[in-house]
């Protein structure tokens, strides 16, 4: 079932075309990852779909009115503790107070709750973001660059971490990455964009049921196939 | 997490006597201690008349004799109720005017070349009219300092506003907030430190503003000490009063900045 259709998507900032032509449709309980050099849309199809962008051309549908977003930088805000940040805009209930610890405790810092964010490193403020994105009841988790200013273990972390949640609540997501592992590792399919104005070069279906070994052989051919596309095969050779 | 404990423990016990160090600024301390100390024998051997320069000892008896008959007490508040009065009216108007400036572009356009243009004005230049508008006593006084307060109080609350990061705006718009729920939440809180910068420096033109009010005609206050000192050739009443000034303006600020930790809970800054 489709949650998320773009169709003849494009975006203009003024006279310059960022995306253009984009069409693609992501089914319920997907991962589905964006992929690009920089400057080919990526993170603006996201924010097209996160609803802070309104101002584009073509069609977007969308099942989930307000999905969950995950940035780059946590976003959490410094005079709130964690706790508070994760209920951030929520009605302090008893039953979401409950709820928001039992996320901290599934993305791993429960006894962080009365910390505040300078307290924290930059994993620990992640895993708060991706706990308050998800404490929202919503179907469809964009995130945008999760993972791209943390070091490269906790960054595995973490991408096991995203795992494991859509195994327990199946949640639709939309990757937005410049990296091709994580990609990888994470996605059912991976759209690629390229060019400038960015274009869809392909949507690869990525065939290996998750989780998945990070030092899987056909992994690696698809991330061959993934180079070719994006035309950066010669550099990397 | 455990490790954070520990370290909060050990840093408890670790403290008690560097703490000591600390409060009192450590190496801070030692010019000003050896200035003191030279001051004090240059009095006593006479290389400066002490009808120009009393000893600092000369000093501290003077203070301890206005501590002693009352006057330290009835100058002393007579001078913070005029700063503090002073310091409310102005930020009071300064956060009215800040938040409408900060918050609304419009208003913005509309008043604040207005403000900026009041503002070249040395405020000691308004001393004549408000004399002549509200006479000698104590509310031209507090309109005074008002004035001194009001202006580094409204620019830090209109660019603490201006300047709260994109980012969180954002993250308010993905949860649907309305616009007071916007202010409320996140544009008022991530301003504060700004805020609070602004009254800091605020209070202290407060201080420096109401020297001025009380020289221009009290019968009360530090400043009509310091004329009085004048008045009847006693230096050490002059310099009492300045030590004065700034042990209580010291006080002020750092009450302002407990108040200041106490709100920030989340760390001494963000931005």
């Amino acid at each position: 079932m489709v949650v998320i259709e773009a169709k003849d998507f494009a975006k203009y900032y003024e006279e310059t075309c960022v995306v253009n032509q984009v069409n693609f449709s992501i089914e319920r309980e997907e991962i589905v990852g964006i992929i690009g050099t920089s400057g080919s849309g990526k993170s603006t199809i996201l924010r097209a779909l996160s609803g802070l962008d309104a101002q584009y051309e073509g069609q977007l549908y969308q099942e989930e009115q307000h999905p969950s977003v995950v940035f780059q930088e946590a976003r959490l805000f410094p005079w709130l503790t964690v706790l508070d940040n994760v209920l951030f805009g929520l009605a302090q209930t008893e039953e979401m107070i409950v709820r928001a610890r039992m996320y901290l405790q599934k993305v791993g810092i429960e006894q962080a709750e009365r910390l505040f964010p300078n307290e924290l490193s930059g994993g620990m403020a992640q895993r708060v973001a991706i706990a308050r994105a998800l404490v929202r009841k919503t179907s469809v988790l964009l995130l945008d660059e999760p993972f791209s200013a943390l070091d490269a273990f906790t960054k595995m972390k973490l991408q096991r971490l995203l795992l494991d949640l859509w195994e327990a609540e199946r949640t639709t997501m939309v990757l937005v990455t410049h990296d091709l592992e994580e990609a990888l590792y994470l996605c059912d399919r991976i759209i690629v964009l390229h060019g400038q104005p960015g274009l869809v070069k392909a949507t690869i279906t990525i065939d290996v049921p998750k989780p998945r070994r990070r030092d899987d052989v056909i992994l690696a051919r698809y991330k061959g196939k993934l180079l070719k596309l994006l035309q950066l095969e010669e550099e990397v050779e | 997490m455990k490790a954070i404990i520990l370290d909060q423990e050990k840093v408890k016990t670790r403290h008690i006597l560097p703490n000591l160090w600390r409060l009192t600024n450590g190496y801070g301390w030692l010019i000003p201690l050896l200035l003191l100390i030279v001051w004090e024998l240059a009095s006593h051997m006479q290389w400066v008349e002490s009808y120009q320069l009393p000893a600092p000892s000369t000093i501290g008896g003077t203070l301890y004799e206005w501590l002693l008959d009352g006057t330290l007490w009835t100058h002393g508040s007579m001078t913070t109720l005029r700063v503090l009065a002073g310091f409310f009216l102005g930020s009071i108007v300064a956060f009215i005017f800040g938040i409408c400036n900060g918050l609304f572009p419009t208003v913005h356009q509309l008043t604040d070349p207005l403000i900026q243009g009041l503002r070249a004005i040395p405020s000691l230049a308004w001393v004549p009219l408000f004399v002549l508008w509200m006479g000698i006593g104590e509310t031209s006084k507090v309109v005074l300092i008002a004035v001194g307060v009001f202006f580094p109080v409204y620019l830090s609350v209109v660019s603490g506003l201006q300047q709260v990061p994109k980012q969180w705006i954002e993250v308010g718009r993905l949860y649907q907030l309305s616009r007071l729920q916007l202010v409320r939440k996140i544009l008022l809180p991530a301003s504060l430190p700004s805020c609070f910068v602004g009254l800091r420096s605020g209070l202290g033109l407060g201080w420096m503003f109401v020297v001025a009010a009380e020289l221009m005609g009290a019968s009360e206050g530090l400043g009509y000490l310091l004329v009085m000192g004048q008045n009847t050739l006693s230096p050490d009443m002059i310099i009492a009063s300045i030590v004065l000034f700034a042990c209580i303006g010291k006080i002020t600020d750092w009450i302002l900045v407990s108040i200041q930790r106490r709100v920030y809970k989340g760390g001494s800054q963000w931005s």
